[in-house]
């Protein structure tokens, strides 16, 4: 027993998948994490758009200078096609497998470089110094990819060999890695090349990174696949030399080349160059494929002549392709092949077997669509040529040979039958065989010439030929002079208002039976079903049986019963089959993801078949040029500087806009300054951004949104938080990610400033500033105030009236009325009375509208590409010229002295005192404090109880005492008294003193002048 | 029609043909036009009344329209800006119908900035432009194809109104969709029953009946199950003027629906006073013809059709339709001008039901609703 347990132990952990039913709970659970796994796995399907032939994928090799980029461009092109390129100079296509094409791309150390190629690589090869580590430009790469749809990246660290120590680069390894991951996914590709051999990497080290190409899968980013573009690979100056030369500044024509990319390119868009700006196509065709693929064949590898390169800007491959040539080139030089003359013998060289296939390939298109044969019934011969497709059709189809004569083209579907109003009664006649006629005429030939070909004005199988009979309101036939010409009105309008047929014939009713779900048609009518199914008893169709069935039950018998009831149960089973079918049979049972797969498969294989047998022009005419067709676009106005400072290591990248696209408004995004740029960015400060397929400089005027959808003006960006921002620029799709840059020029430092998405667009945007109005009182009553300083007009005092304000203290009023003196001066009214001294707010919010400024960045029309400046911002300006910023000296902080407020005393009047509570009314005594009260407690007396003795003793103690204090006061009151009369005594002496002096003045004064006249008498004696 | 001459940005026209169609798609494309030659050598130049009344609509729709208007009115400037959309009411005028307007509404008002919630006064019911009831049966009936979430669609008959004076009122919601996705309806079905709405404004409510009988008279020879429903507008909402009228409705198994209608003349315009059993006969034999026509739309929202299959994503839509109005043919030029669309079209084999069809086919544009806000 405990053996086998023991055994059942042992098998449970050698094979434990035989007992994961032991438990229910746990299954579930298992079962539960399974499908939540699944889930996991799952991306919102995105619609289908692969074409059949796609355009080769872009491969854009990123990095800073001297890491090692070129090489690894030459080493690939020496794993794929053996041939050595020197210089690997713009976009270098090569055929990488039986069914796959790839283009190289190096990316410059130019930031307007990378922001274009980031918008349109498949792949980002991104190099990595290994013994320097990361560099700016890598971080500035990812960021400017992750705003543009992150394509996929590989890492590649070389340099390698430069450690010495292995356990150090092991480290660095994997330090970098790290670092690597966290700024893609956990788990990205990081590949090491160990060192140079001779002038190229190692060859089993190449060979496993194009294994990883070729595998590579890519997601379709949204930008892309809505929006067609081409990365030039070859651009050719058409105009006439002579004009150049005698005036080298003039607008030139220019044909530029490449394969059409993202969705179908149509002739009808506009196009913006990045780097040049928006420019009108004067005509855009397709060549053949300079690199095709290799035609069908069984061999697994590639043959060696079959490793095509195809790049015209940097001297590799001896092929250059025309609309209607090919050039060859040979060393210094160039000789143009006539295709229309059949010489092809004259080539010698490497290249000739190949430049004689192309040559034949090359032919026009015309001459190929002549050549080719498209059969569109099984026993009719091939059509020849696109323009005999629609005869073919006819031909074909009645049987009857047609004219291309425009006036049988006028006929009118209906014709014969509306002519019946001017024809009285004659309409009657042969009804049936007219009405016939009408069904079986011949079909109008050519519908696309007499809708698209406007020399067929009139002439269409319209409705709307005949005269109405009962409106004459408008009449018909009306024409109106247009300039020197003549066209018919019609009315604008959508409804028809003529009758058609007369429906109430029999004959004519018979042609409109069959749209009836009572009527017959043909093989699945009612009666002959019922026919049928008495005939043999099966039991298979039983599709129609609610048509049959009124038909049915006049007639039902007792078998017709037991039919019915067999067919109902057997129907029922049919449906409960399907229902378990559909519940059951879905082996991923994924419901409505596989179902949108599902639809979306479906459309791809609509979009694939609809056009398939079409003609090359006819297809072109409905689609597009489909992504993948090597597309020549001709271009009129082109700068002249484009052409003189033409640089093919900067990528040249033709856009295609959306309609509406091409329009300037305000563009409101949301926006947040990147956290390792060191600034914070100022409103109205130019920027420079990359949305869509544009850059361009414009002022930025940032906002954020308060809790009631204000936007509210910024002066600056916050440090690390979203805000909004609003725009003058080109209107995008919104959700369209953004980055911002101040300059792109190769300063030092994380040059990305700004990242972000677009929000909305409109032709305005409302974006407020707080304004604080403010006045102050001049006369208050109890509620009512007369405020003044606040306006300076009646008549922007009548324009606030109703609007709410406040004082400083908080008390809220509004605004009345208009007071005549002084100027500006309004009624208004508080909830409080206020004080004189207050001041009164009035808050309101003024609108800003943002710079209208607009300025495509032309860096490809730069001598120096790199150097581009548009708008300086005020800072800039002022640093170079040493200005200091200017100041209002009343904008100065200043230190506030307050001095501190003197409260006069509070006095409480009489009446109001007696009224008061005890509690409240003020005290004459002031509280003592405890500290006193516990003094007095401790001084207080001792009262003795006293003895006889005792009481004697002090009764004749205080006798004595009152003795003693009588005998001192009768002493004083005598040496008062004294006093008194001594001081009296000297008040009469002083007194007597006084009058002595006065009559001794009196005496003396008589004696002098006595003395005087006695001296003029013995003087006048003398 | 002419043909539209390309100056820079501007797509020129001449003429006063089609001025509506080369509004909406004017606005829709962003593309300015400019329309010289209105009715220039004529009594009454320049611009009417209706189409003033047009442009004032597009005014009210969009924001930031520039419209440039010359003395004389026979040359028109137009710069569409962003369609808005939002709550407004416009009065329409009464030269032409209700229809007119709410045709145009329909085509744009999928790609505003803010659901539609318009309310449009006017005359709702005459011979020339399609009633507001036409609309709703067919041409919402056919944009609702091309939308996933068709919530918020809808057109309300609030008041009638008949000519000279009108009084009518109609309130048109739509909401704002993204994008339009593809559709492919090559097969209409057979029409399995008949309904319709007759109504008679300021006369006596017997008149109805009287149309309704005739009506059902001519259709029942094709069909049993027929019903028409009368209005009874009172007071307020049988708007101005007198008049009736009637609108039939044909369903198809497959879903689809065949509109046709017809009004009494207007005396005042003097035209002859319509007979009820005229008005009655009149509908059913137009609603008659509809069906002989056939297709996956009746033949009033062929254009409505041909754009949601141009401004769709790019993937290919097809849809079968009767033989195609002069109206619808000027569209699809138009759409070749205004958005480089090219529809294949083709004839198709019908089997022995009513006219020779058409296939429309086309990759659609991959149009994308610039107006609307992302979160």
């Amino acid at each position: 027993m405990d053996k086998e347990e023991s055994r059942e132990k042992c098998n449970k952990e050698r094979n434990f998948k035989a007992f994961s039913m032991y438990s229910a709970v746990r299954a579930g659970r298992a079962a539960r994490r399974a499908l939540d796994l699944a889930t996991k796995k799952h991306h919102l399907p995105v619609p289908i758009r692969t074409v059949a032939t796609p355009p080769p994928y872009v491969i854009v090799v990123v990095g800073p200078p001297k890491v090692g980029k070129t090489t690894l461009i030459r080493s690939l092109i020496k794993h794929y096609t053996k041939q050595k390129v020197v210089k690997p100079i713009g976009p270098i296509t090569i055929i990488s497998g039986k069914n796959k094409k790839l283009t190289f791309m190096e990316c410059n150390n130019d930031l307007n470089s990378m922001i274009d190629l980031a918008k349109v690589a498949d792949l980002v090869l991104m190099i990595i110094d290994a013994s320097f580590g990361f560099e700016m430009e890598t971080f500035e790469f990812l960021n400017i990819l992750q705003v543009h749809g992150f394509p996929k990246v590989m890492g590649v660290l070389t340099h390698l060999d430069l450690f010495k120590q292995n356990k150090r680069l092991n480290k660095i390894k994997k330090r970098l890695k790290h670092r690597f991951w966290t700024e893609i996914y956990q788990g990205a590709k990081l590949f090491y090349l160990s060192g140079m051999i001779g002038d190229g990497y190692h060859r089993r080290e190449i060979m496993n990174l194009s294994r990883f190409i070729s595998v590579m899968k890519f997601r379709p980013l949204v930008w892309r696949s809505t929006h067609p573009y081409v990365l030039v690979d070859r651009v050719e100056d058409l105009t006439d030399p002579e004009l150049v030369k005698r005036n080298p500044t003039t607008a030139r024509t220019v044909s530029f080349y490449g394969y059409s990319r993202g969705i179908s390119f149509k002739p009808s868009i506009k196009i913006h160059i990045p780097g040049v700006g928006d420019l009108p196509m004067k005509d855009v065709s397709f060549l053949p494929d300079p690199c095709p693929l290799p035609e069908e064949q069984k061999k697994r590898k590639l043959l060696e002549k079959e490793t095509l390169i195809y790049a015209p800007m940097c001297d590799v491959g001896e092929t250059l392709y025309d609309k209607d040539a090919v050039y060859v080139e040979m060393g210094q030089n160039v000789r143009k092949l006539d295709l229309s003359s059949g010489e092809k013998d004259i080539l010698v060289g490497e290249g000739v077997g190949i430049v004689n296939q192309l040559v034949k390939a090359a032919a026009p298109i015309d001459e190929a669509c002549k050549a080719s044969t498209v059969k569109l019934f099984a026993a009719s011969s091939g059509i020849k040529g696109s323009a005999d497709v629609f005869e073919g059709v006819r031909s074909d189809a009645l049987g009857t040979e047609t004219e291309p004569n425009p006036r049988i083209r006028r006929k009118v579907v209906f014709s014969d039958v509306e002519s019946e109003s001017d024809s009285g009664l004659r309409w009657k006649e042969h009804m049936a065989d007219k009405a016939e006629q009408a069904f079986l005429q011949p079909r109008p030939p050519d519908l696309m010439g007499a809708v698209y070909n406007t020399n067929h004005t009139s002439a269409i199988n319209s409705l709307d030929e005949s005269e109405p009979e009962d409106d004459d309101f408008f009449s018909k036939e009306r024409h109106e002079k247009v300039g020197d010409q003549e066209i018919a009105v019609t009315e604008d309008s959508s409804k028809i208002r003529e009758t058609g047929l007369h429906w109430d014939e029999e004959d004519v009713q018979k042609l409109l039976r069959n749209k009836f779900v009572t009527g017959e048609w043909g093989s699945e009518d009612a009666e002959k079903l019922l026919m049928e199914d008495e005939e043999s008893d099966a039991d298979g169709d039983f599709e129609d049986l609610e048509i049959a069935s009124s038909e049915h039950k006049a007639e039902e018998s007792p078998r017709d019963v037991v039919q019915q009831s067999d067919r109902l149960r057997y129907e029922e089973k049919v449906l409960k089959k399907a229902e378990f079918d559909r519940m059951y049979d879905n082996k991923d049972n994924d419901g409505l993801f596989q179902e949108m797969k599902e639809s979306f498969a479906k459309q791809a294989r609509i979009n694939e078949s609809e056009f398939e047998n079409e003609a090359a022009e006819q297809r072109i005419q409905y689609e597009g040029f489909r992504p993948g067709l090597y597309l020549r676009i001709v271009v009129e106005n082109v700068p002249s500087e484009f052409c003189q400072h033409l640089d093919p290591s900067y990528p040249i990248i033709i856009g295609g806009l959306l309609s509406n696209e091409e329009n300037i408004g305000f563009v409101h995004v949301r926006i947040k300054k990147h956290r390792w740029f060191p600034r914070i960015l100022k409103n109205n400060d130019p920027l420079i951004i990359s949305l869509g397929w544009r850059r361009f400089q414009t002022a930025m005027q940032y906002s954020m949104q308060d809790h009631n959808m204000r936007n509210r003006l910024l002066k600056y960006t916050p440090k690390h938080m979203h805000c909004r921002a609003t725009f003058y620029g080109p209107l995008v799709t919104p959700n369209t990610g953004f980055l911002g840059v101040q300059t792109v020029d190769r300063t030092p430092g994380f040059r990305i400033a700004a990242t972000g998405v677009v929000l909305e667009q409109d032709a305005c945007f409302k974006v407020v500033k707080k304004l604080k109005l403010t006045g102050v009182p001049h006369k208050v009553f109890t509620n009512t105030a007369f405020i003044k300083d606040m306006f300076t007009s009646d008549l922007e005092v009548s324009k606030f009236i109703g609007a709410s304000i406040r004082t400083v203290s908080g008390i809220r009023g509004t605004i009345k009325k208009t007071l005549s003196a002084p100027l500006g001066s309004f009624r208004a009214t508080f909830e409080d009375k206020i004080k004189l001294s207050d001041i009164v707010f009035l808050r309101a919010w003024y609108p800003v509208e943002p710079l209208r400024y607009y300025n495509p960045v032309t860096s490809l029309l730069q001598a120096d590409k790199g150097s581009w400046t548009g708008m300086k911002t005020v800072g800039q300006l002022r640093f170079e010229r040493n200005l200091k910023a200017r100041c209002k000296a009343d904008s100065h902080y200043k230190l506030i002295k307050r001095e501190p407020v003197q409260f006069s005393k509070l006095t409480i009047p009489k009446s109001l005192q007696a009224e008061l509570p005890y509690k409240s009314k003020p005290k004459l005594l002031i509280k003592k404090s405890e500290k006193t009260v516990r003094k007095q407690k401790a001084k207080k007396k001792i009262f003795k109880i006293m003895s006889k003795e005792e009481k004697q003793i002090n009764v004749l103690l205080q006798q004595l005492n009152t003795i003693k204090n009588l005998k001192l006061t009768t002493k004083l009151k005598k040496k008062q008294a004294d006093q008194r009369r001594a001081k009296e005594l000297e008040k009469d002496e002083a007194k007597a003193l006084k009058r002595q002096k006065a009559w001794k003045k009196q005496i003396n004064r008589k004696r002098s002048k006595r003395e005087g006249v006695a001296r003029r008498k013995s003087a006048s004696a003398s | 029609m002419t043909t539209a001459t390309v100056k820079g940005n501007v797509l020129c026209y001449k003429g006063s043909n089609f001025f509506r169609q080369r509004l909406v798609l004017s606005v829709l494309s962003g593309k300015p036009i400019r329309i010289s030659y209105i009715r220039a050598f004529e009594d009454e130049p320049g611009i009417k009344e209706f189409e003033v009344s047009l442009i004032q609509l597009f005014d009210k729709i969009t924001n930031g329209t520039v419209i440039e208007l010359n003395e004389t009115g026979t040359s028109l400037y137009f710069q569409p800006g962003l369609l808005h959309g939002g709550t407004f009411s416009h009065e329409c005028s009464t030269q032409r119908g209700v229809g007119y307007y709410l045709e145009a509404l329909v085509m744009v008002g999928l790609f505003c900035k803010q659901p539609l919630n318009a309310t449009l006064r006017g005359v709702t019911n005459n011979n020339i432009d399609p009633s507001a009831d036409l609309i709703k049966t067919s041409m919402i009936r056919a944009v609702k194809n091309f939308i996933l979430d068709d919530e918020g669609l809808e057109i309300k008959v609030t008041k009638r109104g008949m000519l000279p004076l009108g009084g009518g009122e109609i309130i048109f919601k739509c909401p704002v969709c993204k994008q339009l996705r593809p559709v492919q309806l090559l097969d209409s079905g057979m029409v399995k029953r008949i309904r319709g709405t007759a109504f008679a404004l300021r006369v006596s409510p017997a008149i109805a009946n009287r149309i309704v009988d005739k009506a059902k008279g001519v259709l029942l020879n094709f069909i049993p199950d027929i019903y028409v429903n009368t209005d009874e507008c009172r007071g307020r909402q049988s708007g101005k003027s007198p008049g009736f009228g009637v609108h039939l409705t044909a369903e198809t198994t497959n879903g689809v629906i065949y509109s046709a209608e017809k009004a009494s003349n207007a005396v005042s315009n003097g035209e002859d006073p319509s007979i009820p059993e005229d008005v009655g006969e009149g509908a059913a034999t137009r609603l008659l013809y509809e069906i002989y026509l056939g297709g996956v739309v009746d033949s009033s929202s062929q254009a409505v059709v041909i754009l949601c299959m141009a401004l769709g994503q790019q993937d290919v839509s097809k849809f079968v339709t009767g033989p195609l109005t002069e109206n619808t043919i000027a569209f699809l030029r138009h759409l070749k001008e205004f958005f480089g669309v090219t529809f294949k079209l083709k004839h198709e084999d019908s089997s022995g039901t009513g006219t020779q069809k058409v296939v429309l086919t086309c990759v659609g544009t991959g149009y994308i609703n610039f107006s609307k806000r992302t979160v």
